[in-house]
């Protein structure tokens, strides 16, 4: 039977109307013979007089935009050479904040728009490339530990014309259920009509390692050990023989040599890196067939030994012409990547620069014989059970490799000059490939698995159909703009694991060679989900003054139970273009003055897949199948929701300076929370819809020549600060989230992202300074040493009670400024982009000073408190630590304010004069990225982000920080 | 033409319109939705096993619960608090063996069984009436055997007979009393006996059914359900019912001791079990399966075998079984209770040899052969490291035939009694000289029994509700000093174990903080 769908119904209507009334209009005027598109709702730029901004599926012209968007030239893409593109938007659309997760090579960002607007769920915006929603959320579980692989790696900034970034209501509710979180969207450099062009440009430069942290040196080391081993109430006997051996203290002999050097493991890990980047565009055609083709190749060395990342990505855009009413457009692009990763985070066996500073000093890298000479074998794991942080890096290896295919073809047909149909079908495969082998030599094996070989395959298909219609008309005092249309969405995805161990020897490093019987695990992930979607909107201007602006649309989305699967985003805009006014005077030097506000509601669906279900999951036993009811399934789970209002003013002063300001209010609610559940149910938690959050904030963005004759000055100003309130949280839940060694809390009231522990106010210096007990019983009373710990409920007990928000991941204020001078030929342009008022968990110090064990520590120790009456910021040291002076506090939480030299670039544009044979353009510059940063942070690099964590992401396990390089580059046009 | 366009774009949008409510189905691939589930047999089958695979996390808790506040065990250099705890009486409700989670979901998975199994179509080959009233009754047997451990160590719990198996039924009750929790599960396990079979039979390759004695060792036939009901019934102090529990299980002939003081093979009860028909219920495991326990972390003294020394025999664990070392021409001869040296407790690593070694390691986890003692290096018949998949012992036997013992003994047959602990006795060359008589008292043939209990049940996690048992049948002055003797005096009193002792509520474990925080019933 036919079963008409509602939407479908409606979306029928809309389209019947529409051809009725384009067919009444048409009759009445006369055919025109030149059919010329007025607006594309596909993205391959067409050259015209007025500058448009991509509004995803429309193209608008400036003057008629009524939503707050930021956009982003080509000028401020090509000379940043940042890897992906979400790190190269770092400072230059305000209201984004982009935080690098780390500077290895090839990884990526973190990136959030007008706030962070969820607790659990995905928090990345969307990017659309050309028509292709792209895949950005990274596959799950890497198997290099914490390491980011990027999709968002393969797309080739040196491709890119322009970026938009989406910001408000009105531009996002038409991506519906995916636009909570703002949308990008990309367009890449297409053909032109006419000339011929080819541009190529090539980079090389050298990547500088971090500046080490101070660490003790071997003397420093032992004297260190032994006082602390003292202090514990060892005997001199117990010392000696205990790890007092490993210290040259009755050392056998034959271990000497051992034991006796003094090695900065730092320097064996980092090394100079290099940077190399090629790109070549070919670009051309005639009013039939406009193409373009790109190819570039990326190579990157980090400053970790044997960590980099090669790229190589090639793209074709075709404009096709069949006919005056039919065009075809046409992108495919190809991306290879290839990643040598390191892990990062908190892995201290295997992260290398956080295992480098917490290694014994006094081993070395070699085995030695009883001679000192070294063998050729490397170091074994030691009597504090650390790897060798050599082998970590230059024995173990740990390769990803990626593939990707990002391909769109769409059909615009002309049905009347004011009608357009078109219809596209786009797609995005990509395919990762991991490996990981952890060998045994120099490694101490974790429980009874000596080596181990992994492999990971994940892949992604994504396969989109769109239709829109659409209907352009300008009056002599009106213009409108009507579209309407559906889009169908299926994405699968699949991932595998295996693992095998203990294969023969350190030679046998692939899966294959191991014994069958140690497959250790196998498993895989299939998630898979479908969208649906029809909108429809409007565009309405009023004499070019009034502006008005009204779309929906409904999503179905096939994660969520029968019944509860659609939803409807609707935004409405009104603007005011008071410099078109006939009363307003000041033309000559305000050109522009336009206000505009806007409201509408849009949607985060990136919640799970299989929260509304009760999930049967296998449960084994004697190796035989069975199953458990492992997981209860919520029918009400749906989507988190958000509702924006902005307000913004758009001026342009003397025809060279632009202002932008906007004000938004961001509620989301329904936030993916979970209910624990008591132990006699039998199950821990499921999920409910239950919490709110408020984003309000202002951003401002101010461009312009300054200076326009002999001496040109340009500059860009990008800054936006933003408040973040959590408003409400399930009744009765405990919003503090544990993670071990650090927890959040997400109390109303407080910021999502926020630190929650105990106040640190500084060092006791005598015991009788003591006033507090420590903990209920007082089973280990605090003394002169010790860390003064807040009593926040003044109750004279230091428990759980006193523990309160102590910082915040995300920052108050941040944006970017760019300057570029230029006199002559050269120019010099300076790119510094800020973060204030954001804190990060330096959990790398936690190790360093924590002085509980065997591991080496910051040379700040030496600066600790030893006795009574002494007053110092640096605790005693205590073995174990029973009294708690390495709990999570304010501590170890840092100021990661920074302000930051992210590129510097002086260039030289090569007088046409002498290069008019040659080329039709030649430029060479040289660029110092990240040269200076100015920051209180005591780790290697403030700006460090999480993939497991993205919401309290900076958490700094010793992550590589953007690092120093210098760059020299030709760019020459043919 | 137009019109055409239009007869055209109509039709499509039509189209698109009636495939729309099946396309967003998409049907997950990496779990089962629970309502495409219980369709036929198999399902019935899975979920069974499923339910079974519940009891393998017990392991730790029975264990620890079992023995740790006991005599026979202390804590090892390697203690937690949550160990030291338990070991020394002083529980607080944040500590890890009060969160009853392992036992809960057990329970669930049994609750689930027994409301969704009567949902399976029959089918007169492979799923008859009798097939689901089997499975059913396996069901109440699982879910009796984890109230039964809830039971002993808490006293009171909520007692959940429904299964959460959505959202609009999640229920938290206030905890029952011991005896309605008791009453309901001698209900149960007495409707369980009708439905169970005494055998479970496998279909061989020749299409005939034979019996499996693995499926009877591991299920609940009612060999099992017996041993069960018996347990409970002795715990409430009812003993013609247990007797005459146990009675059946004789009755069914399948079982009997095995082996003899001279073949010196009482070890093989442990590891190998084909050949062996002692075992009554078991758990099993399985390291290839990677279905393994903590035992070995928790009893092995050996960094390399993953152990971490928390749990180690008490110090005066060599007396209880009067092994004592007689030097006998060349060689070092062990004589006593084969059960003892060799069997439950050993030497230190590496050879775990060494008879006077001061530390000593349970080894009824870590052996795969007994141990004979000596000075020489001899590599130990042990498991490989990490692998900790011994199997454990639910019922055997042995503790059947002592469970006879001591109901007879209440029931006023002293001579029966003393008869099946004999049996026992004989069997490994135990002390010749039998300590109690016909004219004994009652009280002196039970301590007898209880000792033999606790020689040949060493370390199998009975020690502590045995002690239990008889301070509940107001004998507590032995719990006391059996804690007294392994704790020693000085710290018996340092920590008022006398006082806190006499009062019965301390004989139990407290609700977990996080749960009363849950649920506040349990305040």
């Amino acid at each position: 039977m036919f079963k008409i769908n509602p939407h479908s119904a409606v979306v029928a209507v809309c389209i019947l109307s529409l051809l009725c009334l384009s067919n009444k209009v048409n009759a009445q005027k006369k055919k025109a013979d030149e059919i010329k598109p007025d607006v594309n709702p596909i993205l391959i730029p067409i050259p015209s007089s007025e500058p448009k901004v991509e509004l995803g599926y429309l193209r608008v012209k400036k003057s008629n935009v009524s939503a707050a968007v930021s956009v982003v030239g080509e000028k401020s893409i090509d000379e940043l050479m940042a890897v992906s593109i979400d790190a190269l938007l770092q400072g230059q659309a305000a209201g984004m904040q982009v935080t690098n997760v780390s500077g290895a090579p090839g990884s990526g960002a973190l990136t959030t728009i007008r706030g962070a607007s969820t607790l659990h769920a995905g928090t990345l915006p969307l990017y659309i490339v050309d028509g292709i929603p792209v895949k950005t959320y990274r596959f799950i579980n890497p198997l290099g530990r914490n390491v980011d692989n990027n999709p968002l790696a393969d797309i080739n900034p040196g491709d890119i014309a322009s970026i938009t970034v989406l910001k408000d209501a009105q531009a996002t509710a038409l991506y519906g259920m995916r636009g909570a979180n703002g949308v990008v969207v990309v367009t890449t450099t297409g053909g032109t009509a006419g000339k011929t062009y080819l541009d190529f440009s090539a980079y090389s430069g050298i990547i500088s390692a971090p500046k080490q942290l101070a660490v003790l040196n071997a003397d420093e080391y032992r004297d260190y050990i032994i006082e602390k081993e003292t202090a514990r109430g060892l005997s001199q006997s117990e010392i000696t023989n205990g790890v007092g051996r490993y210290l040259l203290m009755m050392t056998p002999e034959n271990q000497l040599q051992r034991y006796n050097n003094n090695t900065k493991w730092q320097n064996e890990v980092l090394g100079n890196g290099a940077i190399n980047n090629y790109h070549l565009r070919l670009r051309g055609g005639d009013a039939v067939a406009k193409y373009s083709l790109s190819v570039g190749y990326t190579n990157q060395a980090g400053a970790i030994d044997n960590s980099k990342y090669e790229r190589f990505t090639a793209r074709f855009n075709l404009d096709y012409k069949v006919n005056r009413r039919l065009t075809i457009l046409n992108t495919i692009a190809y991306s290879h990547g290839a990643r040598n990763v390191v892990d990062e985070g908190n892995v201290p066996e295997t992260n290398p620069l956080y295992l480098a500073t917490l290694k014994s000093p006094v081993l070395t890298v070699w085995s030695q014989d009883a001679e000192g000479t070294n063998l050729s074998s490397v170091d074994s794991a030691d009597y504090a059970g650390k790897n060798n942080p050599y082998a970590v890096v230059n024995k173990m290896k740990n390769i990803n490799s990626s593939n990707r295919i990002m391909a769109g073809i769409t059909g615009q047909y002309i049905l009347s000059p004011f009608l357009t149909i078109s219809s596209g079908i786009y797609a995005d495969y990509i395919r990762l490939n991991e490996t990981r082998f952890r060998p045994g030599a120099g490694f101490m094996p974790e429980e009874e698995i000596i080596r181990s070989a992994s492999e990971n395959n994940s892949n992604e298909l994504m396969l989109l159909n769109e239709n829109s219609l659409q209907y352009n008309r300008t009056f002599e005092k009106h213009s409108l703009n009507v579209f309407v249309g559906n889009a169908v969405q299926t994405t699968s995805q699949r991932n595998e694991f295996a693992m095998a161990i203990n294969s023969p020897s350190d030679e046998f490093t692939s899966i294959s060679a191991t014994d069958p019987q140690l497959i250790d695990s196998i498993s895989s992930y299939e998630p898979d989900w479908r969208l649906m979607s029809f909108f429809t909107g409007a565009n309405y201007a009023y004499k070019e003054r009034y502006l008005l602006g009204a779309n929906i649309r409904a999503d179905g989305s096939s994660r969520f139970a029968k019944g509860k699967q659609w939803g409807y985003f609707p935004s409405v805009s009104a603007g005011w273009r008071i410099s078109a006014e006939p009363f307003f005077k000041a033309k000559k030097i305000i050109n522009e003055l336009k206000l505009r506000v806007s409201y509408g509601l849009t949607g985060n669906q990136e919640v799970g897949y299989n929260g509304a279900y009760n999930a049967l999951v296998p449960a084994i036993y004697k190796n035989q199948p069975g199953v458990r009811l492992g997981a209860l399934g919520n029918p009400d789970f749906t989507w988190e929701k958000t509702r924006q209002f902005n307000a913004g003013i758009d001026v342009l002063l003397l025809k060279r300076i632009s202002f932008t300001a906007d004000f938004y209010i961001k509620n989301t609610n329904d936030l993916l929370n979970y209910r624990k559940l008591a132990g006699t149910t039998g199950f821990d938690s499921y999920v409910v819809n239950d919490g709110s959050v408020k984003n309000t904030g202002v951003e401002l963005t101010v461009s312009g020549k300054v200076l326009k004759k002999k001496l040109g000055w340009q500059t860009q100003l990008t800054v936006a600060f933003n408040k973040n309130k959590i408003t409400s949280y399930p009744q009765g839940e405990d919003p503090t989230e544990n993670y071990g060694y650090y927890q959040t809390s997400a109390a109303p009231g407080s910021a999502i992202g926020a630190f929650w522990g105990y106040n640190a106010l500084g060092v006791y210096s005598s015991t009788d300074e003591v006033q507090v007990k420590n903990g209920v019983n007082n089973v280990h009373p605090f003394q002169g040493g010790d860390i003064v710990f807040e009593d926040v409920d003044q109750n004279g007990v230091i428990d759980e009670g006193d523990m309160k928000v102590i910082g915040n991941s995300n920052p108050d204020f941040f944006g970017g400024f760019s300057n570029t001078f230029s006199y002559k030929n050269f120019d010099l342009n300076i790119f510094v982009d800020f973060a204030l008022g954001r804190e990060v968990y330096n959990a790398q110090r936690a190790s360093l000073e924590a002085m509980t064990n065997y591991d080496n520590q910051s040379v700040k120790i030496n600066d600790r408190w030893r006795s009574n009456g002494d007053v110092s910021t640096m605790p005693r040291f205590l073995h174990n630590d029973p009294v708690g002076n390495t709990r999570f506090s304010s501590r170890w939480i840092e100021n990661g304010s920074y302000l930051r030299a992210k590129a510097i670039t002086i260039g030289y544009n090569i007088p046409t004069k002498e290069t008019r044979k040659a080329f039709k353009n030649a430029r060479i510059l040289l660029t110092a990225q990240n040269l200076f940063s100015v920051t209180k942070y005591k780790g290697y690099g403030a700006e460090v982000g999480s993939i497991t964590n993205p919401v309290t992401y900076s958490i700094d396990y010793g992550n590589v920080p953007q690092l120093r390089a210098f760059v020299a580059g030709i760019q020459v046009g043919f | 033409m137009k019109t055409y366009l239009l007869l055209v774009g109509l039709a499509l949008i039509m189209l698109a319109g009636q495939s729309c409510n099946k396309f967003l189905d998409v049907k997950p691939k990496d779990i089962v939705i629970d309502k495409d589930f219980f369709k036929d047999f198999y399902d019935a089958d899975y979920a069974l096993r499923g339910a079974y695979a519940g009891l393998q996390p017990l392991i730790e808790s029975m264990f620890v619960t079992g023995e740790m506040r006991a005599d026979f065990v202390k804590p090892g250099p390697g203690v937690d608090t949550n160990l030291l705890e338990l070991a020394e009486h002083r529980v607080t409700a944040t500590n890890k063996y009060t969160n009853w989670k392992v036992y809960y979901d057990l329970i669930n998975r049994a609750n689930y069984l027994i409301k969704y199994i009567p949902r399976v179509p029959n089918d007169a080959i492979n799923f008859t009436e009798d097939n689901a009233r089997q499975y059913v009754g396996e069901a109440l047997f699982l879910r009796a055997f984890a109230y039964f451990y809830l039971v002993r160590n808490f006293s009171h719990v909520p007692l959940v007979l429904t299964p959460t198996d959505s959202i609009q039924n999640i229920e938290y009750l206030p905890p029952s009393p011991e005896n309605v929790i008791l009453d309901t599960l001698e209900a149960n396990l007495t409707a369980a006996l009708t439905m169970v079979k005494d055998v479970i039979l496998i279909r061989q390759p020749n299409l005939n059914l034979a019996e499996s004695p693995d499926g009877r060792r591991t299920r609940g036939v009612t060999g099992n359900v017996n041993c069960l009901l018996a347990d409970i019934y002795l715990w409430r102090h009812k003993y013609e019912p247990a007797n005459a529990a146990i009675q059946k299980i004789y009755n069914l002939g399948k079982h009997n001791l095995y082996g003899s003081a001279a073949a010196a093979n009482f070890f093989d009860i442990f590891y190998a079990t084909d050949h062996v028909s002692e075992p009554i219920f078991h758990i099993n495991f399985n390291y290839n399966f990677r279905e393994t326990h903590p035992m070995m972390m928790l009893t092995s003294d050996d960094a390399a075998w993953g152990g971490k020394y928390m749990i180690a025999p008490a110090d005066n664990i060599a007396g209880y079984w009067d092994n004592k070392l007689v030097q006998s021409g060349d060689t070092l001869r062990l004589v006593g209770d084969v059960r003892g040296f060799g069997a439950a407790w050993v030497g230190t690593r590496p050879y775990y040899n060494d008879f006077y070694s001061g530390n000593k390691v349970i080894w009824k986890y870590l052996g795969l052969g007994r141990i004979l003692p000596s000075k020489l290096a001899i590599m130990p018949p042990i498991r490989q490291p990490y692998r900790s998949d011994a199997i454990w012992q639910g019922y055997r036997f042995a503790e059947v035939i002592l469970m006879k013992a001591e109901a007879l003994n209440r029931m006023g047959d002293k001579a029966g009694a003393i008869t099946q602990v004999n049996r026992i006795r004989s069997r490994y060359g135990a002390i010749d000289v039998i300590p109690v008589t016909v004219n004994s008292t009652t009280e002196q043939i039970e301590d007898y029994i209880f000792k033999e209990r606790a020689r040949e049940l060493a370390f199998e996690g009975k020690r502590w509700f045995d002690l239990l048992r008889l301070a509940r049948r107001g004998r507590p002055e032995i719990l006391k000093e059996a804690i007294k003797t392994r704790m020693g005096i000085v710290r018996y009193n340092a920590l008022n174990m006398e006082s806190k002792l006499a009062d019965a509520a301390n004989w139990y474990l407290p609700f977990n903080a996080e749960e009363v925080k849950l649920n506040p019933y349990l305040r």
